[in-house]
């Protein structure tokens, strides 16, 4: 029976036995050129989907610039650089996370798979050193160094260095003060000011007497860490012995000074002055405890203030914007109110420990740093030279309130009118207690954090537990 | 590709004929693109992962990378944190499971049973099954949080924070999690509904059930199978439970899961070595959960009904 | 035990068709009634509306006396036996059988009486430990009759329980049914297609056709008075021949002879008319074999067979004829209503075994008209008067 099939082979059965072209064997022509064009076109689609992943060639090179979220002054600083750049770079800026062990966690992620686009980031201080161990950041050379730190402050300055090289350069720094209400010092009959030296003991004990807060971070984050570090060093310790040492580290937490911390944290945490929330509280909500009624005293970061004097210049642009005469009257009283409070407003340094020995306030910033794989190693640096010249720490610190790393930024007028505690700002910054300088400081803070939290749980035996968690935790003898 | 019974004793080599040689061969070809794409995509990762387990690595600190055998295990083992973390998941797990089976039944049934408006309901029971767990843990956390939520609002509980304290998160990551794959094992169930023949229903009626009865003593025992299934799904899936905890509370209050330890060892700590020592023993964990179910049913899946 | 009385049955669905279409029957104490019709002819439908298992449009059923419409099947106190045996698979056959007193939550003593002495009379006893997988199709059916049995129901309803076994099976069933039933003296309805069962089970059987009830009568009135063509061409295998007849001065002209009028028949009413002549296959014979006592009921023709079939207790001739359009289409409309094929008009004759009418030959035929049926051809109502159709207990 015959079927299509056959048919159609035996048609070509005939073609080959009667036509003299040696090509019938294979496909008919027509069906050859059609053939031939598809895959001309599928290759052109495929060349063409290709190259459009590859970048553009003209144009300046874009430099994405990892940033912690603030007020928006960073953002203004990368379009200022843009402009000063005149075409060898333009600076995009990419959002990091709000919280600072968050914004650690994506930038190892992208650097531990080596991505390029990370040009440059700002890099909380105590992770410098994971990151430069890791070769996760450009080192920078002896004469870029020269040419970039100079005149910085030597505090900042160490913490962006390890194994004697710098791999960041600090963008900004931080302090906390202690701050009160002039009237609740005056009520408690405690001497404190800009230049008197008082004790956490004096401090609680003020609170308690007039019935209000002491306001500390202690919630189980960095924050808390960053407490616990600086009344140890105030109480003459160090967390570690040899943070160089990498994984063999001794740590010295187990000491006289860290019990005389845990006693600290463990008085204010079971007295009447500690806030209702302390094993929850953090930058915010302290920052609103001290500004209610019941708020005494607390430790912050220089934020609150420029928070209130913001607050202040946005009522009285209202006030010139206002239209009818009972909206003026209004502002008019909410700018005395805000005055007041302003005015209320008392800084000291940071509480003492000991009778008689200074503290080391705590020591925060960002550095800024260039990230190993970039594509334009040199177009950053000149970035870097940009985002950290005394020009923009000067606007820096006038936008978000956080201290400048370069010394000729404190004296500047401006500077000193918008923050009348720049000079003590300037002295606890030079004799603050930096965090472990360690590649493994996100285990140690980790280990810190979990035998020290909740506050009102400390012994006596809490430093000599931290101890042992943290040699069993960086020897993969114990999770965290 | 199934595996043919020998018939023949094994003494004696069976002639291969040219045709099974070609039907082999055939088979081979057409298996391998695919049997490549899961080597590539399911077996390398899992040996990887293994081989990474024997070594204590950090990322970031690659010059003390070396290979240290089964300390890993030993220690993971032996750590109060694991067996928390197992704790916790083994709770949520049972927790979800045994309220989704019930609501998940009634669903079901429901699904099985109504007339009036049938697509309305099943496309309303089935939504949050196609909402993505991200997104369902995210409107769920905006849902508790204490001053904007509406939970808060709806209750009068007034700014009551639910993420601070340990059962209050267990909650409301629960609550997101059923809310999410109830409709998955109504699904499952409702499979296992149907293919409950509606004679022995009416054999039952007639035989003087009661609704009630009729559900305990004909439609569950016949649903076996189903019921199994269902279940075995939903727990390997809620043993592995990550993005509402990732979201919702991010391991704080002790809410961490067993995958959450891994991802912070793998990922935050980079400590890569134990987190693939971690994600060893889950996957472990699963395959015994497994192997238990299959056991405890003692039910041949491929059996459906018994009048054959 | 209870009388089943049906009054003005109606079952009719969403889009208006009525299955069952006012159905009266009374079914007394005790009595074997079956229900037996093609496909769709509401049989089974009705089946279920007395169960429960389906609601009653309009209409009146009493059992025992007492209206039963609106009760659910648990409160009817019936037992049923499916067709597809319902059995549940999950239970071992003395739980199946015990199920329903399970249910009422009888003691397991009383359970264990009742489910040994079921498992006694139905020869279930080595079967007990087993499931309903683990056993053959007879089987499975006599455990489900025992289900229905245990209970002590007023009434048992069979819907087509034979119909998913072998033929041979079917037999030993049936006696089977029929032997439990006499002992029982449970009141019965039992449904079937099957006209054989219907004819060797039934105390009386009832043939409805379309949802409407055509006729209830003994077998026996069923087979020799049918009532109407669709009653005469269902009963009886092979079926009665349907032949055209046309009726000219008093004598009824068949397409191979002419015979008088059968006794009972108004030959003015039937006189010019194209009627349809049933005869049934017995009431042929190979003239030779004929008593002559009994030759003069009935006449002698000649014809040419086609085929014959020989099956060693009976013998088939069949003998085409030519057929008016008329008759031809009403015939086969009827066989595929009964779920027959339409074929060629064709002589069914049952022969003697013994006979040796040969194909393609032609033989000398008796058939015995005085047992011929006349049957309108339009409303398909049998001509010998309309005899009420008998739906009280004979």
């Amino acid at each position: 029976m015959h079927n299509t099939a056959d048919r159609g082979s035996r048609r070509a059965e005939a073609g080959e036995r009667f036509s003299p072209d040696p090509d019938r064997f294979g496909p008919r022509p027509s069906s050859r050129k059609r053939r031939r064009t598809a895959i001309l076109a599928a290759g052109a689609l495929l060349a063409g989907t290709a190259l459009a992943g590859c970048g553009g060639g003209s144009g300046p090179p874009v430099l994405t610039w990892y940033i912690n979220p603030d007020n928006g002054t960073q953002q203004k600083l990368a379009q200022t650089c843009t402009e000063q750049a005149n075409g060898r770079y333009r600076i995009q800026t990419a959002l990091l996370p709000r919280d600072s062990t968050a914004q650690r966690e994506q930038l190892v992620r992208r650097l531990a798979a080596g991505d390029q686009g990370v040009d440059l980031m700002s890099l909380d201080v105590p992770y410098l050193a994971e990151f430069a161990n890791a070769g996760f950041v450009r080192r920078f050379s002896a004469d870029e160094r020269a040419r970039l730190t100079k005149g910085m402050l030597t505090g900042p300055l160490d913490a962006a260095q390890w194994k004697g090289a710098l791999y960041a350069v600090p963008f900004n720094t931080n302090t906390q003060l202690l701050w009160y209400h002039k009237s609740v010092a005056r009520k408690a009959g405690l001497d404190v000011g800009p230049t008197t030296d008082v004790t956490w003991d004096q401090v609680i004990k003020a609170a308690e007497k007039t019935g209000t807060t002491v306001q500390v971070q202690a919630s189980r984050y960095e924050g808390y860490s960053v407490l616990i570090n600086s009344l140890v060093a105030s109480a003459g310790g160090r967390i570690l012995k040899n943070p160089q040492a990498g994984k063999e580290v001794t740590p010295s937490i187990d000491s006289k000074a860290g019990r005389a911390a845990a006693n600290v944290l463990r008085t204010l945490a079971r007295s009447k002055a500690a806030s209702p929330d302390i094993s929850n509280s953090d930058e915010g909500t302290t920052q609103a405890g001290f500004l209610e009624k019941s708020g005494g005293f607390m430790t912050n970061w220089p934020f609150v203030y420029t928070a209130e004097t913001g607050i202040l210049d946005g009522l009285k642009q209202e006030r010139q914007a206002a239209k009818s005469a009972a909206t003026r009257a209004d502002l008019d009283q909410k700018i005395k109110d805000q005055e007041a409070r302003i005015a209320d407003f008392g800084w000291a340094r940071w509480p003492a420990v000991v009778k008689g020995r200074p503290s080391a306030p705590p020591l925060g910033g960002i550095d800024l740093a260039i990230g190993a794989f970039t594509r334009y190693p040199a177009a950053s640096v000149e970035a870097v030279a940009c985002l950290t010249s005394p020009a923009s720490q000067k606007t820096y610190m006038l936008g978000e309130g956080l201290l400048p790393t370069v010394e000729s930024v404190y004296a500047d007028p401006k500077i000193r009118k918008a923050f009348p505690m720049s000079d003590l700002l300037r002295r606890s910054v030079d004799e603050a207690a930096p965090r472990p300088v360690t590649p493994y400081y996100p285990d140690i803070t980790a280990a810190i954090q979990r035998t020290w939290h909740p506050p009102g749980a400390l012994t006596s035996r809490t430093p000599a537990e931290t101890a042992q968690l943290i040699v069993a935790v960086l020897h993969d003898r114990e999770l965290i | 590709m199934t595996t043919m019974e020998r018939t023949v004793p094994s003494t004696v080599k069976p002639r291969v004929t040219d045709r099974a040689r070609h039907e082999r061969r055939l088979g081979w070809y057409l298996c391998a693109p695919a049997f490549f794409v899961m080597l590539a995509v399911t077996a390398y990762p899992m040996l990887q992962a293994v081989w990474l387990s024997l070594q204590s690595y950090r990322i970031t600190d690659p010059q003390s990378r070396r290979f240290v055998w089964f300390d890993n295990y030993t220690m993971v083992l032996s750590d109060a944190l694991w067996w928390r973390d197992v704790g916790v998941t083994v709770l949520i797990t049972v927790i979800t499971v045994v309220v989704e089976l019930i609501i998940g039944f009634a669903f079901a049934m429901v699904m099985h049973r109504i007339l009036f408006g049938r697509g309305f309901v099943r496309t309303a029971i089935l939504v949050p099954y196609g909402i993505i767990t991200v997104v369902s843990a995210f409107a769920w956390r905006f849902a508790f949080a204490p001053d904007s939520g509406f939970v808060n609002s709806w209750f009068g509980l007034d700014n009551y924070d639910f993420f601070a304290n340990f059962w209050s998160s267990l909650m409301a990551i629960s609550l997101s999690e059923i809310w999410k794959t109830t409709p998955f094992m109504s699904l499952l169930l409702l499979a296992g509904l149907a293919q409950v023949p509606e004679e022995l229903q009416e054999a039952a009626k007639v035989d003087g059930a009661t609704w009630w009865q009729r559900l305990w003593k004909v439609t569950v025992p016949n649903m076996k199978a189903a019921i199994m299934v269902a279940l075995l799904f939903r727990t390997l899936d809620a043993y592995r439970i990550f993005d509402s905890v990732f979201v919702m509370t991010n391991g704080a209050q002790g809410t961490e899961t067993v995958s959450f330890l891994a991802y912070r060892q793998m990922i935050t700590r980079t400590a890569v070595g134990l987190g693939s020592a971690v994600s060893v023993l889950l996957f472990l964990t699963v395959v015994l959960i497994a192997f238990v179910f299959i056991k405890l049913f003692r039910t041949d899946l491929s059996q459906v009904r018994g009048d054959r | 035990m209870a009388a089943i009385s049906l009054k003005n049955i109606v079952k009719r669905y969403g889009d208006g068709y009525p299955a069952v279409n006012d159905v009266s029957l009374d079914i007394a104490d005790g009595e074997f009634m079956i229900l037996v019709g093609p496909s769709g002819c509401g049989k089974s439908t009705l089946l279920r509306m007395i169960v429960g298992l389906e609601d009653i449009t309009s209409g009146d059923l009493s059992i025992g006396g007492r209206r039963v419409n609106e009760l659910a099947p648990r409160e009817r106190k019936l037992a049923m036996v499916f067709q597809n045996y319902a059995l549940y698979p999950h239970l071992t056959v003395y739980e199946n059988i015990a199920f329903p007193l399970r249910l009422a939550k009888q003691p397991d003593e009383t359970v264990r009486e009742k489910v040994e002495k079921v498992a006694e009379l139905l020869e279930l006893k080595e079967h007990l430990h087993r499931k309903p997988s683990q056993l053959s199709g007879g089987q499975r059916q006599r455990v489900a009759m025992g289900r229905a049995i245990v209970r002590e129901a007023e009434a048992f309803l069979f819907d087509e329980p034979l119909s998913n076994l072998d033929a041979k099976l079917r037999g030993q069933m049936r006696t089977e049914i029929s032997r439990l039933q006499r002992r029982l003296g449970t009141t019965t309805v039992y449904v079937t297609h099957d006209q054989t069962e219907a004819m060797t089970l039934g105390d009386r059987v009832a043939v409805l056709r379309k949802g409407v009830l055509q006729q209830c009568a003994t077998p026996r009135e069923l087979y020799e008075h049918p009532v109407n063509l669709f009653v005469a061409g269902f009963i009886g295998a092979p079926p009665m021949n349907l032949l055209p007849a046309t009726v000219t001065n008093g004598k009824v002209e068949l397409p191979f002879c002419t015979v008088p009028i059968p006794s009972g028949i108004d030959p003015a009413a039937a006189e010019g008319k194209l009627l349809v002549a049933g005869l049934r296959p017995g009431h042929f014979e190979d003239a030779a074999y004929v008593d002559a006592a009994k030759r003069n009921r009935g006449q002698t023709f000649e014809a040419t067979v086609d085929v014959t079939e020989w099956l060693g207790n009976e013998q088939y001739a069949y003998v085409p004829y030519e057929s008016p359009e008329e008759i031809r289409a009403q015939v086969d409309a009827l066989a595929t209503e009964l779920d027959m094929e339409a074929m060629r008009p064709q002589l069914i004759i049952s022969l003697d075994p013994a006979s040796r009418i040969k194909e393609g030959r032609p033989a000398q035929f008796w058939v015995d008209t005085s047992r011929m049926h006349l049957f309108n051809p339009q409303t398909g109502n049998n001509l010998a008067g309309q005899r009420e159709p008998d739906t009280q207990p004979a």
